[in-house]
């Protein structure tokens, strides 16, 4: 009896946590999902400890030892959710180089004011030569 | 990119127009308009010498420093050298930052991009021998080699094993022979200019630039440069982690994004 009120104080409690952080929109649509997903499954798998669901569902799949399946799944579903983590952070990171140099052309500095036009007859100033000015002002 | 003819330079993409226009007499295309982009993290100690260099040998050019999130003054010191100097505001490492050059490079039209290293290894006064092939129109890409020939240039034995390891990598990927794969010095034409802007690797970009262009097409010739040991500043490719370093990239080399023709960075450009 004192392990089915532990787990359950576990999973409700992390089914609350979860609940919370989608409230205050900590998490996104997706991930939300995925963590209500997995809370409920904790509750059910607390809830139904007394009727032995674990220990039929863990013979059903030929599991002699029960939290051996919750090992089991623990490990594949940290693995795919690192695997996706990873996707996730290469993804950003090329976003992020993307902006960067976005960030890094919009605010191009040359090295002196250019004003076009003047009637500098002389030879043009270094910074005409060859290539065209910067759109951003300088400094 | 990939199968169709290659490009001309009047089919430069991203070419800004009010630019064009506020320059009379300038609009005309021709294979001349070079920008020289220069990636350069904390290198104060020799950016201002890099750049009168390139300003003595090659004065016709457009000189990009790109600072990537320096800790020193290495922008300040550019920009008063005379140096356009974009300042990334995060660290992107050598990829990112030589990208944001090309990036740069095809948005203002130029022909001919040369990337040299801002810390005062490579000879400026040997951009001309990168820029042949190119004019001459018999290589879309060349890659500045130390090891031909040119230079009394030498590097630790570690460093030669790594060096014919990563040559013969690049050979089975491309076909064609390279001796110094991971040289900075090098040059593109139009197509390499539209190609890296597009799309460059981060993780190794010297070595896998070259593979990268070579599936794309481009003609990438090797021409023999002479170079000199650092002055100043640490090879991003040395000691224990070197190792480490040629495991990475064979994996990125053998099973690598490369596999892929095209991963879009910049939609926009292509």
């Amino acid at each position: 009896m004192r392990a089915i009120v532990l787990a359950m104080v576990l999973s409700v409690g992390f089914l609350v946590v979860s609940v919370v952080a989608m409230r205050r929109q900590q998490l996104r649509e997706q991930a939300a999902l995925l963590w209500l997903s997995v809370s409920f499954v904790m509750v059910l798998v607390s809830a139904t400890l007394p009727i032995h669901l674990l220990d039929r569902v863990s013979h059903l799949v030929g599991i002699a030892y029960a939290p051996d399946l919750v090992l089991l799944l623990a490990v594949l579903f940290l693995m795919v959710l690192v695997f996706h983590l990873s996707l996730s952070l290469a993804r950003l990171s090329a976003k992020q180089t993307a902006l960067v140099q976005e960030i890094g052309l919009m605010t191009a500095m040359t090295p002196t004011p250019v004003a076009i036009g003047t009637d500098d007859t002389t030879e043009a100033p270094e910074q005409l030569r060859g290539g065209p000015e910067s759109t951003a002002p300088p400094g | 990119m990939t199968s169709q003819p290659l490009m001309t330079e009047q089919d430069i993409p991203g070419v800004d127009i009010e630019m064009e226009t506020s320059r009379s007499g300038d609009a005309t295309p021709r294979l001349s308009r070079i920008c020289v982009v220069v990636p350069a993290f904390n290198e104060a100690g020799s950016i201002t010498r890099v750049i009168s260099r390139l300003r003595e040998v090659v004065p016709d050019a457009h000189i990009l420093v790109v600072d990537d999130d320096s800790d020193d003054d290495t922008a300040t010191r550019a920009l008063r050298s005379g140096a356009t100097v974009i300042t990334l505001p995060v660290n992107l490492g050598i990829g990112g930052a030589v990208q944001a050059g090309y990036l740069y490079a095809l948005r203002h039209g130029f022909d001919i991009a040369i990337q040299v290293d801002g810390d005062d290894q490579h000879d400026p006064a040997e951009i001309d021998r990168l820029l042949d092939p190119i004019r001459s129109r018999r290589a879309e890409m060349t890659v500045g080699s130390r090891w031909l020939g040119r230079g009394d240039y030498v590097a630790p034995a570690g460093r030669r094993i790594a060096m014919r390891l990563l040559a013969t990598l690049v050979r089975w990927r491309t076909g064609g022979t390279f001796t110094d794969t991971t040289s900075g010095f090098r040059a593109v034409g139009p197509q390499g200019i539209a190609l890296f802007a597009r799309t460059y690797p981060t993780d190794f970009p010297e070595v896998e630039s070259l593979v990268l262009a070579s599936r794309h097409g481009l003609r990438v010739e090797e021409v023999p440069v002479r170079m000199t040991p650092r002055s100043h500043g640490q090879s991003s490719i040395a000691g224990l982690r070197s190792a480490y370093y040629m495991a990475r990239v064979t994996v990125a080399l053998l099973i690598g994004s490369l596999s892929r023709k095209d991963t879009s960075k910049h939609k926009e450009a292509s």
